[in-house]
């Protein structure tokens, strides 16, 4: 099985049970073999956590889910050391952070000290614990949702860690059709459960490792970079793209390549890319009288910016 | 300095240079003069805060109310100047603008009077370029530039430093004040005045690219005529000595032509007008008649001359390039004899004795070009014994007043041993050079034979006076011979290549008639003591005189022609260049080898600096070559940025997309490729297959670096041209 059927059965499979998303599923796919995480937003009830549960399902590899609650502590989802009384010394107890892929349900919901703690397993796919640095499984993949339309006893995520997720998806409703298709299927079962895994942890590796080979050419890595400067400089945004950022939209951009079956990039992917990765990257200015983290408002903003950055002929 | 202070001494400086030009350009009375001196002497003392003299001058303020009737009685004054005393608007008007300078010098206060005085100023520097052409006015123009930016940049510090004090920096301890000069370093100063010069530099540079149209404003402009004696219908003997100390300059004559060593120029006359009747003290002319010569293209007037075809004669004659001061007489010069001259003339005319005369004085300066061709005895003619004169010249060349005996006997006695007519002339001519002495002291006027005072009894004189006993000793033993007078120029200026001609080379000399080679140029005058000028205030003037003909050259008289004459002759030289660059590509390559082996023998011991050098210039070379190279390297790896497959898809690409924007669907720049694609398929759905299969091949060669092969290169070419065949066949029906 080469790698585009590959990608292609992966697809397919969470398109068994993710009705009509096909976009959806492709970015997923896409921030997977980026090697990144994913921010899912969105109102409750759309099929964040199924996304995420078959995604999971779909790779024969360990999968953990922790539900964020205000009362979570750090040492719930990274592990703690426990005093074992046989061998007379301390035992260190992974928490649900080792495991391949990770659903942070909720993960606004948990205070900044919890949300602080997932930081470095992120970006460094380790963890330290009482000055030992265990290495997370590879891939590894944290898959985080969060409900948008609530406040109340939420911790909006600092820039930090947004900065540290790869991309934020919206799934959005359903088409009337879709959503029929949902409703006739038997309630008792949970259709995540009903789907088969089609790729191993070492398959991902190997695709992870193919995208990285993508080729980008030069004028449009200039292309990636004349839309990143374009957001440090416009003056509805107070703070603009980073580096990391401009670097996630490199690695995704190769990454769709190789899920659209090509070995080179096109401006296409880069453009395609720019408002899912770097919408959550920049603040808007408080000053122009709009709610910083409005989703919609940062991703009209940055679809604003692609319409004036030309494209390499 | 402080701020303020610098910020007063360069508005000073700025109003006092336009002063001054006013001043130059303009006669101001002297009672207006002194006010303004005084006002500027009072507003200088002013800038010095702590002096005791401003102390005073600070209690010696006027009222608001004196100032204002001042303006008042000084409007008044305007008028009663304009209608009564000079009764004319610009010296009237310049009188009110110096009046308004010496009330804003007096009321510096406030920084809208600072500007006010930028205003009169600038008014006052407009007014003396009007008033002037001359070569002083560039200096003045220059320093007005210079304090005008340092005045304008000081303001904006003043006016920044008021508006907002507190944006000082307070940083530094002794510390200064806002209102000190910290801030203004060498480097500002250098800066401000590099921008002044480039400002000149740029108007000077708009100045002649700015195309011409028709003659320049300053051209015809009115100026004083010279005075000039000896070209009028009768001049009395010794007119011409009283102008003899006069130096100013009646013409410049340059002679392209000309080769040989420039420091030591051969004198050159000037030939005017020629006299054939003499009345014992005034020579006159009574074949004044003239006659209009007739225009060859281009403004050429040609004298007919026997033998020499009217066409021929510029080409073999000697060409002058004269520039003729304004004179109160309407004589053309040339060197002898004039055949034919050049120039913007409406007509030129001749007597019958080969002077030239335009038809009135000119009141500006006139260029033109002469051509003379010299005469000479010719051979068969030097040994004649007699001549048989024409009846023409018999009446007119052979007229003698009653003179003395002793006149006709001196004549007898010097030529008793001649042979010839050659001879006789000759005789004469030495006669007077050695037996008589040259003395400008003449009381030449008063007497009643000036004459035969001259030859006879007193034996001193000059040019005239030699010029007219020749005539006369001539004419005794039956010589036909007339007076000619112009100027003899013998001042060479050689930092412009050309004569300059003064009022005091004002000169009188004598020609002789032969049949068959014509009037021969006769100067029996011997040189005058050179009046003697230190050198270096010789040199000094003369570079100071061909500035300022270069100056009206090119600037007061620039022209369109003159622009004309500049591409064309840009164009020339670039041939020049060409030529020169090929010929001396193959000498070099005939000397290379002569070179090294040169270079060879320099390598011996006693050559070894030689050699040093030798070896430290080949190093140069050397590494002049390698940075060329790699300047080449550079440009080669910037034009590999694309390979060569990438850029024909390119221009497929770009040929694509223009053929779509013929048919109203154009590619914004920051649509991709695809989208692009997706808006076609959407308005033109007809074009889609074709688009579609372009557009693969372009990303997949493009971005993919995929090799392209002829067949795809040929089917994308016929994919181009059926996409051409059906816009032309059939218009998109769906196209928006």
């Amino acid at each position: 099985m080469n790698s585009s059927q590959s990608i292609k059965s992966l697809q397919d499979n969470i398109a068994q049970v993710i009705k009509g998303k096909a976009r959806v599923i492709e970015m997923a796919v896409v921030c997977l073999l980026a090697r990144g995480h994913l921010l899912i937003e969105d109102v409750p009830g759309v099929g964040k956590t199924t996304l995420a549960h078959s995604l999971a399902r779909s790779l024969d590899c360990s999968f953990k889910r922790i539900q964020f609650t205000s009362d979570l502590l750090p040492s719930d989802i990274v592990g703690i050391s426990v005093f074992n009384r046989q061998k007379q010394a301390f035992e260190f107890m992974p928490g649900p952070l080792f495991a391949n892929i990770v659903l942070a349900d909720e993960i606004n919901r948990t205070t900044p000290k919890t949300q602080s703690s997932l930081l470095e397993a992120m970006s460094e796919a380790q963890i330290s614990v009482d000055n030992h640095t265990h290495p997370l499984r590879q891939p590894f993949m944290v898959i985080a949702t969060q409900n948008p339309a609530e406040y109340h006893g939420t911790f909006p995520l600092p820039e930090s860690q947004l900065d540290r997720f790869l991309m934020r998806l919206r799934i959005g409703y359903p088409t009337p059709d879709e959503e029929k298709k949902v409703l006739d299927r038997p309630p008792s079962l949970h259709p995540a459960d009903e789907i088969q895994p089609v790729l191993n942890a070492q398959h991902i590796v190997d695709l992870q490792a193919q995208a990285e080979k993508v080729q980008m050419e030069d004028s449009l890595m200039d292309y990636l970079l004349a839309i990143v400067l374009a957001t440090r400089h416009n003056n509805l945004l107070s703070l603009g793209v980073s580096t990391r950022g401009a670097l996630a939209l490199c690695k995704a951009a190769k990454a769709l390549a190789l899920v659209r079956d090509r070995t080179y990039c096109l401006p296409e992917d880069i453009k395609e890319l720019a408002p899912t990765i770097l919408s959550h990257r920049v603040m808007l200015n408080r000053s122009q009288g709009v709610r910083t983290k409005s989703f919609e408002h940062t991703e009209r903003v940055i679809q604003d910016i692609l319409d004036s950055v030309p494209v390499p002929v | 300095m402080r701020l303020d202070q610098a910020f007063r001494l360069s508005s000073i400086l700025l109003a006092a240079t336009s002063f001054a030009s006013l001043a130059l350009a303009i006669v101001l009375p002297q009672w207006l003069l002194t006010l303004a001196g005084v006002a500027f002497a009072m507003a200088l003392l002013r800038t010095n805060h702590a002096s005791l003299i401003s102390g005073l001058l600070l209690h010696l303020r006027f009222s608001a109310l004196t100032w204002n009737v001042f303006l008042l009685l000084a409007f008044v004054g305007f008028w009663i100047d304009l209608l009564l005393v000079s009764q004319e608007l610009l010296p009237a008007g310049i009188h009110f603008l110096v009046m308004l300078l010496v009330n804003k010098l007096s009321n510096l206060d406030q920084r809208r009077d600072f500007l006010h005085l930028y205003a009169i100023s600038l008014i006052a520097l407009l007014a003396s370029a009007a008033l002037t052409t001359q070569v002083w006015y560039a200096p003045f123009f220059l320093v007005y530039l210079v304090a005008g930016v340092w005045t304008l940049l000081l303001y904006h510090l003043v006016k920044e430093r008021d508006e907002y004090p507190g944006d000082q920096p307070t940083g530094i301890d002794e510390a200064p004040s806002p209102s000190s000069l910290a801030h203004i370093t060498s480097r500002f100063f250098w800066t401000t005045n590099a921008m002044a010069a480039g400002a000149f530099g740029l108007t000077v540079l708009f100045f002649f690219s700015i195309p011409r149209i028709g003659v320049g404003f300053f051209q015809n402009n009115h100026r004083e005529s010279l005075r000039t004696t000896g070209f009028t219908e009768q001049v009395d003997l010794g007119a011409i000595g009283p102008v003899k100390q006069d130096p100013s300059i009646v013409m410049r004559v340059e002679l392209p032509d000309a080769v040989g060593d420039e420091s030591r120029r051969e004198p050159l006359y000037l030939r005017g007008v020629a006299y054939n009747q003499y009345n014992g003290k005034s020579w006159s002319n009574s074949l004044s008649h003239r006659r209009m010569l007739t225009e060859l293209p281009q403004g050429t007037f040609t004298l007919r001359t026997p033998g020499i075809k009217p066409s021929a004669a510029p080409a073999r004659g000697l060409r002058q390039e004269i520039l003729l001061e304004p004179l109160d007489t309407a004589v053309l010069f040339g060197a002898p004899l004039p055949v034919s001259v050049k120039g913007n003339f409406l007509s030129v005319q001749s007597d019958l004795m080969g002077s030239l005369h335009l038809p009135f004085p000119s009141h500006t300066r006139i260029q033109y070009t002469a051509y003379s061709l010299p005469v000479t005895v010719i051979s068969t003619e030097a040994r004649a014994t007699a001549f048989l004169y024409p009846e023409f010249v018999v009446q007119q060349y052979l007229q003698v007043p009653a003179v003395d005996a002793r006149v006709i006997d001196l004549a007898r006695r010097v030529t008793q041993p001649a042979t010839s007519v050659s001879e006789t002339v000759r005789l004469i001519h030495t006669h007077l050079l050695t037996n008589y002495r040259y003395n400008l002291d003449v009381p030449s006027l008063q007497s009643a034979h000036p004459l035969e005072d001259f030859l006879l009894t007193r034996k001193t004189g000059y040019c005239e006076h030699y010029a007219t006993a020749m005539v006369m000793l001539l004419r005794t033993v039956g010589i036909p011979a007339r007076l000619v007078t112009g100027f003899l120029a013998t001042e060479w200026n050689e930092f412009g290549h050309y004569y300059t001609v003064r009022q005091r080379d004002a000169h009188a000399w004598v020609e002789v008639y032969f049949p068959q080679s014509g009037w021969i140029t006769m100067d029996p005058t011997p040189p005058a003591p050179d009046a003697t000028m230190p050198t270096w205030w010789q040199s000094a003037s003369s570079v100071m005189d061909s500035l300022r003909l270069k100056w009206d050259r090119l600037f007061v008289h620039y022209s369109a022609s003159d622009q004309f004459a500049v591409v064309q002759g840009i164009r020339e030289s670039g041939e020049v260049v060409r030529a020169k660059m090929s010929e001396s590509l193959t000498a070099m390559l005939g000397q290379g080898s002569t070179m090294l082996g040169r270079f060879m023998k320099a390598l011996t011991p006693a050559g070894i600096p030689q050699t040093a050098i030798f070896l430290i210039m080949a190093i140069g070379a050397s590494y002049v070559v390698m940075l060329m190279l790699r300047q080449l390297g550079n440009g080669a790896a910037r034009q590999d940025l694309y390979s060569a497959n990438q850029r024909v898809v390119i221009i497929l690409y770009s040929t694509m997309v223009d053929c779509f924007a013929q048919h109203g669907i154009v590619k914004p720049a920051s649509a991709t490729p695809l989208e692009f694609l997706r808006h076609v398929r959407e308005q033109w759905s007809e074009a889609w297959p074709s688009a579609d299969a372009l557009t693969h091949l372009y990303t997949r060669v493009r971005f993919g670096h995929a090799p392209l092969t002829a067949e795809e290169l040929s089917a994308a070419e016929s994919l181009l041209h059926r996409l051409r065949t059906l816009g032309r066949s059939a218009p998109p029906s769906q196209k928006r």
